[in-house]
């Protein structure tokens, strides 16, 4: 008999209740810088407490995209309060950031450099702010969480041929037992299914989801012609893949095979549990902001912005990135790999080609491992330290589908 | 290939498949037949022009005629939709036409 994640043989844990009622599994202090200009006194005054972390835009002139991103990440269920650090000429205005946060019932506070000083007043002014907000997150009330609370979403980076053959299908098994416990799962990366639009419309919910789907997908083969970029780098092709068809079907793997709800948007929650399909690629606009995924972290701070507690990031040549407000997992099915890396890499999958672990037993680990950083066990990244995360210019409409929220 | 009873370390995936990947190094005396670690054999001839299949799927076209046993990579195989990666070196993967000054 295959072992089974029924929800009742795995432990529950305690959580932390934000007031619009969503659940978090960290209590984090985060600091916005909203500008470059002021990002160095932001990462001064986090520096001093041990569970803030640091993210912001570094663009002077606005971007609905990235102020989208900042506001969800703020409102994000693993933070408890919020600091927004501002120079003061930037068109972004970290007091109306603050402002809406506050309107979800988090506490939050901004200040601006130029009003208050230079750096040396604005880090002692900043360090006395958050500690009267960490007060405040502390008192966050707990409840009881477990599995089909969680929202998990995953990403593959620096991946090579054990990355399709085992990495990717192991998330995507895990992925089916999570949708069936009534969890949330997210998967991205559309630049990365080129040539798979079939594959892809037949996972569809129903009809119309199909037609996002295909909709979603035309978008990015489309981008990439445009601008003549295939996410497919360098290692993946000293990895064994020879092309980003090949490499899509093995990222692809990711999802799994329960059926695909539907299409969101950066900075979106999805409108109920099941598999969902985060689309990054820009929509059409009279400038193009430029390459289709920059790097991993991009896509992993957009999956967060979405709500994930925890991100599962496959990796065949190795990596070492975290992220700042959902702790990252990182899984490999290279065992060479996990040798050369491990305290950097979560998980070893190599089992699973080596003969020795079934993917359905791997699976299992994978969704106790999972559950253990959900109940407060640092990843490797968060233990590290790591907390890359990057907030990118970009231009995407907001309506399709209508902003969601759970609050 | 090797002789008929020699059992190389390739994992088929799919039936449909014409190629296989080696799961350790596959050495040979004949360098289009040295096969790195994760990359892809051939496992039935392939005429130029015609799809490369993994996973059951076409992954790209020979770019040449493909022998069985033969390594499939950026030097025999290109994509239908990114041109640039045959440019790039098969054994590293690196791009050689990167402007760096």
């Amino acid at each position: 008999m295959t072992p089974n994640m029924n929800n009742s043989t795995l432990p529950d844990w305690p959580g932390y209740v934000r007031p619009d009622g969503q659940l978090g599994i960290r209590n984090l202090l985060l600091v916005v810088y909203t500008v470059e200009c002021s990002r160095f006194v932001a990462e001064k005054i986090a520096a001093e407490f041990q569970s803030a972390q640091v993210i912001g835009f570094h663009g002077c002139y606005d971007n609905p995209y990235a102020v989208r991103q900042l506001l969800a990440l703020a409102r994000h269920p693993n933070v408890g309060a919020v600091l927004f650090v501002g120079l003061g000429c930037e068109y972004t205005r970290a007091e109306k950031l603050a402002h809406c946060v506050q309107q979800s019932g988090k506490p939050a506070e901004s200040f601006l450099i130029q009003a208050n000083g230079g750096t040396l007043t604005s880090v002692l002014r900043g360090k006395e702010r958050l500690s009267a907000l960490k007060a405040r997150a502390d008192l966050a009330p707990r409840c009881r969480m477990n599995v089909q609370h969680l929202t998990i979403g995953c990403e593959c980076g620096g991946s090579d041929s054990t990355s399709g053959l085992a990495g990717n299908p192991l998330v995507g098994k895990f992925f089916d037992h999570l949708v069936d416990a009534g969890g949330t799962a997210l998967f991205e990366e559309t630049v990365e299914m080129i040539g798979l639009e079939n594959v892809l419309t037949s996972r569809a919910a129903s009809p119309s989801v199909a037609q996002q789907l295909s909709a979603t997908y035309a978008k990015a083969e489309n981008y990439c012609q445009r601008v003549r970029q295939y996410s497919a780098s360098p290692g993946n092709y000293a990895g064994g893949l020879t092309t980003i068809e090949e490499k899509s079907l093995g990222a692809f793997a990711k999802s799994g095979s329960r059926p695909i709800q539907g299409v969101i948007r950066t900075s979106t929650t999805p409108p109920h549990c099941g598999l969902w399909l985060l689309d990054t690629v820009p929509d059409n606009h009279y400038i193009d902001f430029g390459y289709t995924n920059p790097n991993d972290s991009e896509g992993i701070t957009a999956l967060v912005s979405c709500g994930c507690h925890i991100v599962l990031f496959v990796t065949g040549r190795g990596s070492l990135i975290g992220s700042p407000i959902a702790p990252l997992i990182k899984v490999t099915a290279n065992g060479d790999t996990f040798q050369r890396m491990q305290g950097d890499i979560d998980f070893d999958a190599s089992g699973i080609l080596a003969g020795t672990e079934s993917l359905e037993a791997a699976a299992v680990r994978l969704q106790h491992a999972i559950v253990a950083v959900a109940s407060g066990q640092k990843s490797c990244a968060e233990a590290l330290g790591h907390h890359e995360y990057l907030i990118p210019y970009k231009f995407q409409n907001r309506n399709q589908p209508k902003d969601q929220c759970h609050s | 290939m090797e002789s008929s009873d020699t059992v190389l370390p390739v994992l088929v995936i799919h039936p449909d498949d014409n190629c296989a990947v080696a799961l350790e190094e596959i050495v040979s005396t004949d360098p289009g037949k040295c096969i790195p670690k994760g990359h892809k054999m051939a496992t039935k001839p392939i005429d130029e022009g015609k799809p490369v299949v993994r996973y059951g799927y076409t992954i790209g076209l020979a770019s040449c005629a493909i022998a069985v046993g033969d390594w499939i990579h950026l030097h025999n195989c290109k994509s239908r939709y990114d041109d640039r990666g045959n440019s790039l070196d098969p054994q590293s993967g690196n791009a050689n036409d990167t402007q760096y000054e």
